[in-house]
């Protein structure tokens, strides 16, 4: 039987000649089922300027990917995208949900009818922002009880992207507080920067009982990266393998192959 | 900080540098729950690798996001009763050598496993 994906050719090594040659084709007929019938859907969630375009281009690799979604939609269409052999990968393209919190129920809405068929969720923030709180209140209120009602908890992703400018939010005059370009990578002091920010965000997010809480998401579920300098996304595939039952999909069949753009990182 | 005694078997378990972190937290932190400071341990690490090796390239051969694969994969069987259990045998033969690698702090997959991979990619 012809094997399409990394993991088929990875299970025919490891079962070898300890099945029999019909076995070795009931289980690649099994895991080919499981892979292509039916897409692999991504819920992107995120408030307009976050980077959900860029994310898309470069974690899930669809290049020219631009969303289009205006702030307030609530009718939201699934797009599919062929990637190869038979396996299609889905997007939802969902807005955040902003500040007008009598439409909470309308998105709650949205979200409970969209999300449980998500494999997985991607809740996008800016990593620079001076206030996450209106985010986190929206994962508290909103999006956590559609995910612990429907046990899809492990599906979702808190993606800070971005932090490549957590040094030009804090001072824009500073060249140091900038992202070296040449070497595709943060900066002495860029890394301090980033090091007290991210210390500063997760506290927020354990105070706001995000994390570390009954019913709240796991430490391995949030993922700190840069979109548009490829960074950090090896920490991103590794939240993608973990979310739910079927995101090791993603990682075995396609996911991998975005390695070879992302080991281009050099700029220059 | 009051512990439970399960909670004291893991407080045990860190490194002394850990719990003079977590003693820090928890001063730092005193509404904190034991949860939550272990948490934010957790994130101090994930912080750490995001700083030091987050300009590294993926590696195609990391054994613990291919421990997650097959494990995932494993589940995936289960649903299909026509699976033997050979199959199952040896799938969790090579998730325990995994699991092995993982404990032993290889980075990258060795051996047996290394091979297969080499010929894949």
């Amino acid at each position: 039987m012809e094997q399409k994906f990394a993991i088929e050719k990875l299970l025919s090594a490891i079962l070898g000649d300890k099945v029999s040659e019909g076995e070795r084709n009931q289980v690649m007929e099994a895991i080919n089922s499981e892979i292509t019938e039916k897409p692999f859907r991504v819920a992107v969630i995120g408030q307009s300027g976050v980077g959900k375009s860029t994310t898309l281009n470069s974690v899930f690799g669809l290049k020219n990917y631009t969303s289009d979604i205006a702030e307030g939609t609530t009718d939201i269409e699934e797009k599919i995208f062929e990637m190869r052999d038979g396996f299609n990968l889905s997007i939802y393209d969902m807005p955040g949900i902003g500040y007008d919190v009598d439409k909470d129920a309308e998105y709650e809405r949205m979200y409970a009818k969209i999300l449980p068929d998500c494999d997985v969720i991607v809740y996008i923030i800016n990593a620079h922002a001076k206030d996450i709180g209106e985010d986190c209140r929206i994962l508290r209120d909103v999006v956590l009880p559609v995910c612990n009602t429907n046990q899809i908890k492990d599906n979702l992703i808190l993606a800070f992207n971005k932090i490549d400018t957590i040094g030009e939010s804090e001072d824009p005059n500073d060249p140091e507080l900038r992202w070296n370009v040449t070497e595709n990578l943060p900066t002495e002091k860029l890394k301090k920067a980033i090091k007290v920010k991210l210390s500063d965000l997760t506290d927020k997010l354990i105070d706001e009982k995000l994390i570390g809480s009954v019913d709240a998401i796991e430490p391995h579920q949030v993922v700190f990266y840069s979109a548009i300098y490829n960074y950090n996304l090896s920490e991103f595939l590794r939240a993608i393998t973990k979310a739910g039952k079927r995101g090791w999909i993603w990682t075995a069949t396609v996911g991998f192959e975005q390695i070879g753009k992302w080991s281009d990182k050099k700029l220059s | 900080m009051q512990m439970t005694n399960e909670q004291r078997q893991d407080y045990e378990k860190l490194t002394p540098e850990k719990k003079k972190d977590f003693e820090y937290q928890s001063r730092k932190h005193p509404d904190w729950s034991f949860s939550q400071i272990m948490a934010k341990l957790e994130f101090d690490d994930m912080t750490t690798t995001t700083i030091e090796e987050g300009g590294n390239n993926v590696n195609p051969k990391d054994p613990t996001i291919w421990l997650t694969i097959l494990e995932g994969v494993r589940t995936a069987l289960t649903k299909f009763k026509s699976i033997g259990r050979s199959i199952f045998i040896a799938i969790d033969s090579a998730i325990t050598s995994l699991k092995g690698l993982i404990r032993a702090g290889i980075q990258r997959i060795g051996d047996v496993i290394d091979n297969l991979l080499d010929r894949i990619f």
